[in-house]
């Protein structure tokens, strides 16, 4: 009875071990790795997680690895991007990023652990406008009627937001229009934010374009952030169209890598990166969602994220 | 609606559903491992299904996960995913109780029942039901929140106070990291590592099952067994028979899931609890629960069913996920190509019913695979303690960190449960530190947004000026007068017989503490 016990737990212990193992993919393509580890510091379902699922497959074939997706959620952003700052920097592992957040943290007061500029910048893949949303039936149709709404009634109206980055996108909107609007800060994310909108318990809600684009008319745009409109929201103008200029902070999503990458191996990953984004699905995929392709090299990459690094600071002076 | 049905009952969507099935069962039935990482770790395998055979997958394993995550619950005290925490309060003594497969059986049964229930409405009232949870906003979710939090009366053992203070023990443990709703830290003492807090998963691992191991080690020489197995033939039969002789609760339970299950955010945790807080409320016998009585099982295994069923209902209707592995299976239809809405009901009608029609069979197959298990599984209580402990350490410690890959999460968890052991010695019950830990993060985001909606007209129009938030705000009244009233009556009947309450020995087993009335 004790040894078939022993036996019992020791064939656990061994199965559950091997568990961790994986395959072992040779790769030839220069990344000398078994398995990837492709961190998201966000819960599974959201934008971050749509990236990243979206170009595994095509990762996996031009890396010739398996990529396990870690979620990592907490801080907004702040656990999983201190723990790649861990990791050890040969290719094996890397991380989503996403701007203004990284940027947001970074710059905030207290220790988060890394700092924006420390991690290698693979590629930003994909960016989006942000828009004031409203829902379908809502009574205000363009934004100058909203914003003129605002201003007889200051605080008056409600709009939501994510978090602290809302609250920005919020104070920067009220510089360009003039209006001032009480905020409402949502926890979990856009998604909170459209029930909310649909049941009327606010007036509008920040939110990504793409959120606009993939709600299939539930919710409509008023304006966008930004210089470009939108292909997938083609009769929304941008807020500088309509005279409201300072409105233009986005949100991109990118690859990065843990601080200290040798150039080749990034340029490795950005070579996937674009095979990955070049594929014919992903293409028609984002124009659905309604996310713009980016197309970069690292160079390009780290110049992206000093520019957005310097929108932000703006967009906060700007507010003060 | 019938040509989903023909499609799911394909082979190719029924092996895909009962590989779901098994994968959920699984995933449920350890510790630390939830639905919602079940469902991510499934979903790179449906890009390559055709969508409707992945969606299946997927539901079935969260169908699963809702049932399997009683079975840790029922044997070991120790809720295999949140959603077990009330059915943990009666499986467990039942296990105790020599009863173990009765409580399994009970919730095999509930959650069959509970899933039918929840699947049927998300079949035939999806809008509907959607148009209804709309119509809850920040302040009704506060109110719900707050209302469960009376719950607390229900489980807290012989001391409301403890149970109070329980209660906000584990909303402060859920506080912890940046504050969800405006980028504040909180308790992290300056340490990036605790900006994320602790996980809920990580945190009620560390309540529920690290104060039950060190309680198996510390009794191993009296009581070497957790219980003991004894085979009744004939046990099924009279386990379901006796569920069925009390309908009222069954049903009642799974309608309250599937209503709370279609509010965005609730999902099957709340549902399982606000159900047995009802069971307690309208039972004739009260002071059974929390001792072994099967409706505290069947009122939390079926909501918690259902829950999943009502979770489809706006993510389907309206593309808002109504729980995390429905936001999950909520990705995995964008990433499809597909635009959950009321539009997919047209689009894609085929494939919204054959989803439905699959929630229903995998808890029909679930319920097969569980009665077919239960007798195998009611006997790992015959695992002497001393090789039992160390596995359920072993796998709360591999759980707690598998959800975010964080080392961090262990310590917490293990620190957590030392200190809720020390605590369980004091008088408290881990229960009510369960609940606050997971209604904190509903109640609080709720608060602050309902505060913030306040600054456009006023507080007590937003509080106290809703049709739906008075139903609440009444409902919360009675559940707390009713705790109130039986509190004084406890003593009352104390004081009139002249009886004076032993203190909680510290030798019994923390969760086996008597329920207040």
């Amino acid at each position: 009875m004790k040894r078939t016990n022993l036996m019992a737990v020791g064939a656990l212990v061994v199965g559950l071990s091997a568990c961790g193992g994986g395959s072992q993919a040779d790769s030839s393509e220069g990344l000398d790795c078994r398995n990837v580890d492709f961190i998201v510091p966000y819960s599974p379902g959201g934008g971050s997680d749509r990236q990243v699922r979206r170009m595994q497959p095509h990762l996996e074939k031009a890396l010739d690895v398996k990529i396990n997706v870690t979620y990592m959620e907490g801080g907004d952003g702040a656990i999983g991007w201190q723990a790649l700052t861990d990791k050890k920097p040969d290719g094996c592992s890397v991380s989503n990023v996403v701007a203004p957040n990284i940027m947001l943290l970074s710059d905030s007061d207290q220790d988060v652990g890394f700092k924006a500029a420390d991690f290698e910048y693979i590629a930003w893949t994909e960016a989006t406008a942000n828009a004031l949303a409203v829902a379908k039936d809502s009574p205000y149709t363009t934004i100058e009627e909203f914003v003129d709404a605002a201003k007889q009634d200051p605080g008056g109206l409600t709009v939501a937001g994510v978090g602290e980055i809302g609250a920005l996108l919020s104070a920067e909107l009220g510089t360009a229009t003039g209006m001032e609007v009480s905020y409402v800060p949502v926890s979990g994310g856009v998604g909170d934010i459209i029930p909310d909108l649909l049941g009327g318990h606010v007036d509008a809600g920040i939110v990504g374009a793409a959120h606009v684009a993939e709600s299939n008319g539930k919710i409509v745009a008023l304006g966008i952030t930004g210089s470009e409109e939108s292909p997938a929201l083609p009769d929304v103008p941008t807020y500088e169209e309509r005279g409201f200029e300072g409105a233009t902070l986005g949100q991109s999503w990118g690859v990065i890598a843990p601080p200290g990458t040798p150039d080749d191996i990034v340029t490795i990953w950005n070579d996937a990166v674009q095979e990955a984004m070049a594929s014919e699905g992903t293409q028609q995929a984002l124009q659905d969602e309604g996310l713009m392709p980016l197309e970069q090299s690292p160079d390009e990459a780290v110049d992206y994220m000093n520019e957005m690094h310097e929108a932000l600071k703006a967009a906060r002076d700007n507010v003060k | 609606m019938l040509d989903g049905l023909m499609a799911a009952l394909t082979p190719g969507y029924l092996v895909y559903m009962c590989i779901g099935v098994l994968a959920g069962i699984v995933v449920g039935a350890l510790p630390g491992f939830t639905a919602t990482m079940g469902t991510a770790l499934m979903l790179p395998f449906t890009f390559a299904l055709p969508p409707g055979q992945g969606f299946a997958m997927l539901a079935a394993l969260y169908v699963a996960a809702m049932f399997a995550d009683s079975v840790p619950a029922c044997l070991v005290n120790t809720p295999g995913t949140p959603s077990a925490v009330a059915t943990a309060l009666d499986g467990y003594p039942m296990t105790k109780q020599g009863r173990g497969q009765a409580a399994l059986i009970a919730s095999c049964f509930s959650a069959l029942v509970g899933t039918l229930i929840g699947g049927l409405a998300f079949l035939l009232l999806s809008q509907p039901l959607a148009e209804v949870a709309l119509t809850f906003g920040p302040p009704e979710f506060f109110w719900i929140g707050v209302f469960a939090l009376t719950i607390i009366g229900s489980i807290a053992g012989d001391s409301l106070l403890k149970g109070i203070a329980g209660g906000c023990l584990g909303m402060l443990i859920g506080a912890v990291g940046i504050s969800a709703t405006g980028a504040v830290p909180r308790y992290t003492f300056g340490t990036p590592e605790l900006l994320g807090g602790i996980s809920i998963v990580a945190a009620l691992i560390g309540i529920f099952a690290i104060p039950q191991v060190i309680q198996m080690v510390r009794d191993r020489r009296a009581d070497p067994y957790v219980a003991k197995f004894t085979r009744r033939p004939g046990v099924t039969g009279q386990t379901i028979r006796d569920i069925l002789s009390r309908p009222v609760n069954l049903l009642r339970s799974s309608l309250i899931g599937t209503a709370i299950g279609i509010l965005p955010g609730a999902g099957s945790p709340v549902a399982s609890l606000v159900s047995y807080n009802e069971a307690v409320r309208w039972s004739k016998d009260k002071a059974s629960f929390g001792r072994g009585n099967v409706d505290g099982v069947v009122a939390s295994e079926s909501s918690g069913n259902s829950a999943a069923g009502g979770a489809m209902v706006p993510l389907v209707a309206l593309g808002i996920p109504g729980s995390a592995p429905a936001a999950v299976i909520y990705g995995a239809l964008l990433l499809q190509g597909l635009r959950p809405g009321p539009e997919l009901f047209v689009s894609d009608a085929s494939l919204v019913y054959s989803f439905a029609w699959s929630v229903m069979l995998a808890g029909v197959v679930t319920f097969v695979v569980g009665m077919v298990l239960a007798g195998g599984l009611a006997r790992m209580v015959m695992i002497p303690v001393r090789l039992l402990a160390p596995v359920i350490l072993f796998l709360s410690v591999i759980g707690s960190y598998a959800i975010r890959s964080s080392v961090m999460d262990v310590f917490l968890m293990l620190g957590l449960g030392v200190g809720i052991y020390f605590l369980s010695l004091l008088g408290f019950h881990p229960g009510p530190i369960g609940l606050g830990v997971i209604l904190g993060p509903i109640v609080e985001p709720a608060l602050v947004q309902s505060l913030s909606i306040a600054q456009s007209s006023s507080v007590v129009e937003v509080f106290f000026g809703r049709p739906i938030s008075i139903i609440l705000i009444v409902l919360t009244l009675i559940s707390a007068g009713w705790v109130v009233f039986s509190q004084v009556k406890d003593a009352r009947d104390r004081r009139g017989t002249d009886a004076v309450e032993p203190a909680p020995e510290s030798g019994e087993s923390p969760a086996v503490d008597r329920v207040g009335r």
